[in-house]
């Protein structure tokens, strides 16, 4: 029982076929993909190499059978255990690899229930509840269990971890936000979200003080029939698995191999575990580290004149595995349909200067495509997807950006040969 | 350039009800600072400040910060309608409380924008009678929101947001 089991396929199939007929919108999605759901298994490109004691499997494809088109997504699997028992134990393929949050999150409905993961509970001993929100006001919502949770060769054991949509507290959602929540493969474009970011907790030291957090809730009833805002410890929070590991615990390595502009079907690559821990983490020369400040924002500023971009300097500026294009201000032309991306007549280079809080800075040039061409495509990989931020002192450097390079990722208040986290190096 | 918010003026530090402290788009704003009459529960946010209007009575500013520690800022005209609102910090603000009147067509937008495989991105919608702006990720939101429409005539609405 390594894999889910047919029942619960059976049961993602029936949940995601209403989905299908209306993902035209994207360009792809297509019932052919869905009926073939063995087609994102052989990938064009590989730089994983097995047998490594701190290395996990990534790929970029197309999601979880029928979860529509999913474009420039970083998956990976994730082996979950009950809590101190090795032989009851689930693989969940296609979960999202996001080093923008932090935390294991997984679907309620692509879990076996044999499983059977302990609920945490609050100071009040009823069920402690976690919410995440997204910038589109959609959310995820659901009990925090612990499990020990392997990835590759690496075990967090006992991990504070979120179960999405537990049908036991779904209706207990709209304390979360007011918007929908992410409770299928289909919503989700994934089977959960491992959040390997630069923090040990999801919402930290705010949550073990104040109340109204909308991180942490807890039911006001035995039968869970409300809930309420609640502090939780550190210990209870939702944990980046990386800083529970033993050794190789100070960072993330995301090493992607390069994409051709037009794109790719799906590319497997490597997550390294540890900064400068073991040989195949360590950095090597030239790489430049940029250090920031908690909020994890490095500045990007464009370089020569003249620039497409429409501003000198944009001190909010991330890279972020979940974000699945790269995002700026910018004096190129809208596409006709998908009007919330870029559609340049021809690739455009644009070269950027990114520097920390370190004064270190280092020189990215990329290249904005024509997204309507790449969406055509009904590909998965597009390494030149662009679109407007909306925000001038904001630059989203996402997915593509991780496309050829080796990117470090130290979390906060920890030590790598690269300094003290959180920092960005590459 | 015009940066009103650096002009603010600290008017006073209330305590306010964590819910509902903020107003809709289109609606009047929050009470007013010297307006507050209810008692004050637990709970609590913080109006960090509010401006008398800015010159020459163009519109004023209230900022509130959240029990959650997000900040609220609402833009409203003399008249007391509510024009334009911004957000930023830890979590979302209540977005269908913020946008009133003007939630469901930012819902559509969203529900059109996870049907075409862009589930969780940043949103960016810009009609004639909305626009709204949402980005970040975990733990560091931000955007805006405004009615072109309301926007009082001599306001430079691009001036005023981030």
């Amino acid at each position: 029982m390594r894999h889910f089991p047919i029942l619960i396929r059976l049961i993602i199939l029936a949940l995601v076929a209403g989905a299908l007929v209306a993902c035209g919108g994207g360009g792809g999605g297509t019932a052919a993909a869905c009926s073939n759901a063995s087609s994102n298994s052989t990938p064009a490109y590989s730089t994983y190499i097995s047998n490594q004691s701190n290395a996990v499997e990534l790929t970029v494809d197309n999601g979880p059978p029928c979860s529509g088109y999913n474009v420039n997504r970083l998956y990976t699997s994730v082996t979950v255990c009950q809590s101190g028992n090795a032989s009851l134990c689930q693989t969940i393929d296609h979960v999202l690899v996001d080093t923008g949050s932090t935390g294991l999150r997984l679907l309620h409905s692509v879990l076996n229930p044999a499983l059977n993961l302990g609920t945490v509970t609050a100071a009040s001993g009823r069920p402690l509840l976690n919410c995440i929100q997204f910038v589109d006001n959609s959310h995820a919502f659901g009990r925090v269990a612990t499990a020990d949770v392997t990835l590759g060769p690496k075990i967090a054991a006992n991990l504070p971890i979120q179960i999405i949509a537990d049908p036991a507290y779904t209706a207990l959602s709209s304390n979360c936000a007011s918007g929908t929540g992410n409770n299928t493969p289909a919503t989700l474009g994934a089977n959960g979200i491992l959040g390997v970011g630069m923090t040990a907790q999801d919402c930290g030291i705010d949550c073990t003080t104040i109340s109204s957090n909308n991180y942490y809730f807890t039911c006001t009833t035995g039968t869970c029939s409300a809930a309420v805002g609640t502090t939780a410890t550190l210990a209870k929070q939702i944990t980046n698995p990386v800083s529970r590991f033993a050794t190789d615990n100070n960072g993330v390595v995301i090493d992607l191999p390069a994409v051709p502009s037009q794109g790719a079907t799906s590319i497997a690559g490597q997550m390294l575990f540890g900064i400068g821990t073991a040989s195949n983490n360590t950095p090597i020369a030239g790489v430049v580290s940029l250090t920031t400040a908690t909020d994890g924002y490095i500045t990007t500023a464009p370089v020569g004149a003249p620039t497409v971009l429409s501003n000198a300097s944009m001190g909010n500026s991330f890279i972020d595995t979940g974000s699945n294009g790269v995002y700026f201000d910018a004096t190129l032309p809208l596409c006709s349909s998908a009007t919330d991306f870029y559609c340049p007549a021809s690739n455009t280079t644009v070269p950027t200067t990114l520097s920390g809080t370190n004064m270190s800075s280092t020189s990215v040039s990329f290249v904005a495509g024509n997204a309507q061409s790449l969406f055509n495509t009904s590909r998965s990989v597009l390494p030149t997807l662009t679109g407007p931020m909306g925000d001038s002192t904001t630059f989203d450097w996402g997915l593509p950006f991780f496309y050829g390079r080796r990117v470090f990722i130290g979390m906060e208040n920890t030590t790598t040969s690269l300094g003290t986290g959180p920092l960005y190096a590459f | 350039m015009l940066r009103p918010l650096a002009s603010l003026i600290i008017a006073s530090v209330l305590t306010m009800p964590a819910l509902e402290v903020y107003a809709a788009l289109g609606r009047p704003p929050s009470t007013l600072a010297g307006n507050v009459s209810h008692p004050v529960p637990a709970a609590v946010a913080r109006r960090l400040a509010a401006t008398a209007p800015m010159a020459p009575n163009l519109y004023t500013v209230q900022e509130t910060q959240l029990e959650s520690r997000t900040v609220v800022r609402e833009y409203a005209t003399p008249a007391g309608q509510v024009f334009a609102v911004t957000w930023k910090g830890p979590v979302l603000p209540n977005l269908q409380t913020l946008l009133g009147g003007y939630f469901p067509a930012f819902e559509q937008e969203t529900a059109q924008a996870r049907q075409a495989g862009r589930q969780r991105s940043r949103v960016l919608l810009q009609t004639p009678a909305l626009v709204v702006q949402s980005s970040g990720r975990m733990g560091r939101f931000s955007g805006h929101a405004y009615a072109p429409d309301l926007v009082p005539a001599g306001v430079d609405i691009q001036a005023l947001l981030p």
